[in-house]
């Protein structure tokens, strides 16, 4: 190749030559002349900036000394101090509720909701999944109907179920726990505990969407899995339930973690629910502060604590996508929508 | 599959560890506190929550029988929130802010009627404060301050604030920036400046050609200060207006003193208050707010309740609120030393009380849509006969 | 005798094992997602407000109201201003779709161009490409609404330096997200479609085409090589085995894509709501964000009920038909 060239074009432009180098760094298939590279790499280069361009303006707000937006563009920290990191560190809210009751309130509540749902899916899954019974179809368009039902549908009856159990302190030391029963003589008695107001009450409500999606997409996963294995389990003498506990849950594992961690992601910037039932300063979420800097009277928002909570928000869940993108995408897509 | 053990431990790990680190059990107090719960709508790091704060602090000290839990709800909500926690049977046993939603609170019956319990004990607040809280002859809060939109100026960039409106349209025109609020909220008060009047003295709309003909004034006016503004790119909110201001970049802003706090943090000494400026018709009026502490009627604690508004409001606490937020305090023995306060007191004196009725919703409902005037286009006067039209079908 | 028994047993115990399955999953649905979906049916036939909260059903002045709450949604006849049904609904269509059509070919290109071998930092964009989607939704509509401020906002900044460089020396200062009369008149017949749309646009397009790109990658590295090298012996160009090669093998991965992204974006509460808040006059008002509002702020529970119930159909319908053309597309590749 080189010396064809060499004979037929002795005295190429070096520059000619410089620039269609190839650049691909194999010998063999496609060329990459390095103008083509440059080129992509422009191109790259802006969608880059692009795309971080948002991300630079929060990161360089929370930076930031001062509360005001400032009212000309900055990229880049002028000056960068700590303090906004520190203040949301100290004292996140105007609310008597420190950091790390937050940070545990969310981790708890994104956890525990990621988790039962999937232990509660993953069963009705597998039965949606491998038997064919009689009413199969029926009960999935069941299972389905929620998701298309939009979330705001739901919080109302939510509000209103949750906001029944109520566990009140009679005096004389009864407790009463209503609506089973009630304080004697119609007595209000002293609240206690009330479920909707309670990281407990909005964690059920949380499941009521997060079950429909975790069986919709396991089922999907499920799918995938073929059915020789089982035949052959069943050739060995394993009844359904062995083959379901040994064969494929362990199989299956992978796919439930990545399901675990889109209901993850999911639930810890979910804020609507919360909001509209916790009044507990204790009870409060890191997604619900994040909302709870933008709602003020608009001139006070505290634009580098907000920023500050922004970046601190979105860490975890920048980790887990970085860490897992591929297996997510395919969770989504495959579990999703084939239906 | 390693990556995903390894997160998926590491949650694990982390829920273990911040579980453990949550907040130890406190020993049993040896009499068991009264428990009073309140919400207030104060931003975060704004100089009335600090001031609140501080305020909150020692009376941990000097109600020691009393434990004050406090929610901070951003103010966007804070009516909805306490609407429905009430409805629903809970919410907490006071909360403060405007009164906004007076009148429509009591009569879906989420606030409490504390003529009785209050009875006697009001000695000290004014009657004008107290006034802002009635509905009906009955009082329905403890007043904490006095709100109202008026004309805050930087002292080096305007030297005398305009005394009339011709004297602002002029000045706009001649390229000062001034941050004009627009909105059927902070623009009341020209209408007052005109002449015309929405609501005679038992609350039903003044529908005369008359009155309309000055309110139509009023709104041509806004509109035409509104023009200057848009052709100008000047700010047209308090929330967009509070940069430049702070900054130096607008020389005034119309705004209520809640925000007094921060532009007096901004420009110290270069700041100066005037009423809105007076027209044709006479003064400004601007709607005048009552900021003031509700009780919940579900609360079983209404007495101690009672008692932590006062101490929140008494001479100590409404001296700390006015000299570092703003406040116009409703406690009258609070001695008046800063001459912008003493402004602002002047600028109230021709301010409108706001209604509580149910007609009130009728203004809200048909005046808010000012943007048809201002950005569609629609003439002044038709869109005020409409608004009229509306609001009394 | 005894085994033919033991069968029939067996026989049973599989009939019912699905049951059993289900059981846990379907008793806790029933509770908490069943029962409120049942309840929200039926207050959208009544007067349900804020004063029923306590008592809930059993309170005595809750009034049957048949389908009054339906009709006033349909024709207008709520109390609020400037909300058209039928408007919201189409411009909720055409925001969902005009969306996936921006997003779908250009994480396509994108993910082509990408996938160009040798191509250096190739991982370091990858990595960084997918940032958008981990901002939570508050804070990326909080940044764009921002960006797109009129005095202040970086988008105003930069079209002032570019015109700037044709010799137009004014500042630009668009009011993106308060401008009532649309730029273009006329187009969308029924839904004007203002500034704020478009602003919007730029605002998901910045958050969706990554996603788009990451499935692009997937599928792209499962098309064999040797296609593109029997293409290029072949004669055909860069372009011609784009289209002829890569196109076609991307459409299994990128349908069901894209109707995902549909159904993403057309129920988009949160950039809609807390950048635009429905934009001015309830231009760029989608049906969840109404929803919300009805259930928020105003507290008609009866009415929102009835409008949540309405969403569903729509969902159904939209579902119906996507579900039929991801089956057409699929049966056509297997074909």
């Amino acid at each position: 190749m080189s010396t064809r060239k060499a004979s037929q074009t002795p005295n190429k432009n070096l520059l000619v030559r410089f620039l269609t180098m190839n650049t691909s760094g194999q010998s063999s298939g496609r060329d990459l002349p390095l103008w083509r590279q440059l080129l992509i790499q422009a191109l790259c280069l802006f969608i880059l900036f692009s795309v971080m361009f948002p991300i630079m303006y929060i990161v360089t707000l929370s930076l930031s000394p001062k509360t005001q937006r400032p009212s000309a563009l900055e990229l880049f920290p002028k000056e960068i101090s700590f303090i906004a990191y520190k203040q949301v560190f100290d004292h996140p809210t105007g609310n008597p509720v420190s950091f790390i009751e937050l940070l545990r309130n969310s981790v708890g509540l994104s956890v525990s909701v990621g988790l039962v749902a999937l232990l509660v899916a993953v069963t009705a899954a597998y039965a949606f999944s491998r038997f064919n019974f009689k009413m199969r179809e029926v009960l999935m368009v069941l299972v389905f109907i929620p998701l298309l039902m939009p979330g705001v549908g739901l919080v109302t009856p939510l509000y209103l179920l949750l906001n029944q159990f109520k566990i009140v302190d009679c005096g004389q030391g009864v407790t009463a726990l209503t609506p089973l029963f009630a304080c004697d003589g119609g007595e209000r008695g002293r609240l206690i505990f009330n479920l909707r107001d309670s990281l407990l009450g909005v964690g059920i409500a949380m499941s009521a969407g997060a079950l429909p999606f975790a069986i919709w997409n396991l089922k999907g996963y499920l799918d995938t899995i073929p059915k020789e294995l089982e035949e052959a389990a069943a050739i060995d003498g394993a009844d359904s339930n062995q083959t379901f506990w040994k064969i494929i849950l362990p199989l299956a594992a992978p796919q439930l973690a990545v399901t675990f961690f889109i209901g993850f992601i999911g639930n810890w910037q979910e804020f609507v629910t919360s909001w509209l039932f916790l009044t507990q300063p204790k009870d409060y979420t890191l997604a619900m502060t994040l909302y709870n800097m933008t709602g003020q009277y608009a001139s006070s928002i505290p634009w580098n604590r907000f920023a500050a909570m922004a970046v601190i928000v979105a860490m975890p869940v920048a980790v887990v996508y970085i860490a897992l993108q591929k297996q997510i995408v395919g969770g989504l897509t495959t579990g999703g929508v084939k239906g | 599959m390693k990556k995903l053990g390894l997160l998926f431990s590491l949650l694990i790990v982390a829920s273990v560890i911040l579980t453990a680190c949550g907040p130890k059990a406190t020993p049993a107090p040896v009499a068991a506190p009264v428990e009073v719960t309140f919400w207030h709508a104060y931003g975060t790091g704004s100089a009335e929550e600090t001031a609140l704060a501080a305020i909150l602090a020692s009376a941990a000290t000097d109600l020691p029988n009393i434990k004050i839990n406090v929610l901070q709800v951003p103010f966007n909500d804070i009516f909805t929130k306490y609407d429905t926690d009430v409805a629903a049977g809970g919410g907490p046993d006071m909360f403060i802010a405007p009164n906004d939603n007076l009148g429509g609170q009591v009569r879906t019956g989420t606030v409490a009627d504390i003529t009785a319990l209050a009875d006697g004990k009001l000695g000290d607040y004014s009657d004008l404060a107290k006034g802002g809280m009635m509905y009906d002859g009955k009082l329905y809060g403890l007043p904490e301050s006095l709100k109202a939109v008026v004309f805050w100026y930087n002292k080096d960039m305007i030297a005398t604030p305009p005394a009339t409106t011709d004297e602002l349209k002029a000045l706009m025109e001649g390229g000062t920036e001034v941050s004009i609020t627009y909105g059927c909220y902070h623009e009341y008060g020209f209408f007052g400046s005109f002449g015309g009047q929405i609501f005679d003295d038992q609350f039903n709309f003044v529908t005369d050609a008359a009155n309309q003909e000055k309110v139509t004034a009023a709104v041509s006016y806004v509109n035409d200060l509104y023009q200057i503004s848009k052709a100008n790119s000047w700010p047209k909110s308090d929330a967009d207006g509070l940069a430049p201001f702070t900054e130096g970049t607008a020389a005034a802003i119309t705004n209520g003193n809640w925000a007094m706090g921060d532009y007096k943090k901004a420009l110290g000494d270069k700041l100066g208050v005037a009423p809105l400026p007076a027209g044709p018709g006479g003064p400004s009026n601007p709607l005048l707010g009552v900021d003031g502490f509700y009780f919940n009627p579900n609360s079983q604690n209404q007495a101690a309740a009672l008692e932590v508004a006062m101490y929140l409001t008494n001479k100590t606490a409404q001296t700390m609120m006015m000299n570092d937020a703003g406040h116009v305090p409703a406690n009258t023995t609070v001695e008046v030393t800063d001459p912008l306060i003493k402004g602002l007191l002047d600028a109230f004196s021709t301010a409108y009380f706001r209604p509580q009725v149910e007609a009130m919703g009728n203004y809200w409902g048909n005046f808010c849509g000012t943007d048809q005037v201002f950005e569609a286009g629609t003439p002044a006067a038709d869109w005020v006969a409409a608004g009229f039209a509306g609001a009394t079908k | 005798m005894a085994l033919a028994k033991k069968d029939a047993g067996q026989k049973v115990k599989r009939n019912l094992l699905p049951y059993y399955y289900l059981l846990p999953a379907f008793l806790i649905m029933g509770v908490i997602t069943f029962y409120p979906l049942i309840y929200q049916v039926i207050i959208s036939f009544t007067n349900f407000e804020t004063q029923h909260l306590l008592l809930g059903l059993r309170s005595p002045e809750l009034r049957f109201v048949g389908l009054k709450n339906y009709i006033d949604i349909f024709t207008g006849a709520l109390p609020v201003e400037n909300f058209n049904f039928f408007r919201v609904l189409e411009f909720n269509f055409w925001w969902a779709f005009s969306n996936v059509m921006l997003h779908v070919p250009a994480g396509v290109l994108i993910a082509v161009m990408l996938n160009t071998e040798g191509l250096w930092l190739k991982k370091l964009y990858r990595a960084l490409y997918i940032l958008p989607i981990v901002v939570p939704p508050i804070v990326v509509a909080t940044v764009w609404r921002n960006i797109f401020d009129e005095q202040y906002g970086a988008m105003n900044q930069l079209l002032t330096t570019v015109t700037a460089l044709f010799g137009h020396l004014d500042p630009v200062r668009l009011r993106w997200l308060t401008e009532y009369t649309p730029p273009i008149p006329g187009f969308l017949p029924g839904a004007p479609l203002t500034l704020a749309y478009y602003a919007m646009m730029i605002a998901n397009f910045w958050l969706g085409w990554p996603l788009m790109s990451v499935i692009a990658t997937g599928a792209l590295q499962s098309i064999p090589r040797d296609l593109y090298e029997a293409a290029s012996i072949d004669g055909a160009t860069g372009f011609q085995q784009f289209w002829n090669i890569t196109v076609p093998l991307l459409r299994p991965a990128m349908v069901p894509a894209a109707v995902y992204g549909f159904t993403i974006t057309f129920n988009l509460f949160g950039l809609v709501f807390f950048m635009t808040g429905g934009g001015p006059a309830r231009s760029t008002e989608i049906l969840v964000t109404f929803a919300y509002n009805l259930v928020r702020n105003l507290r008609w529970f009866g009415v929102a009920a009835a409008f949540a119930v309405i969403i569903f159909g729509v969902a159904l319908i939209v579902l119906l038909i996507t579900n039929r053309i991801t089956r057409a597309t699929q049966s056509y590749s297997e074909a």
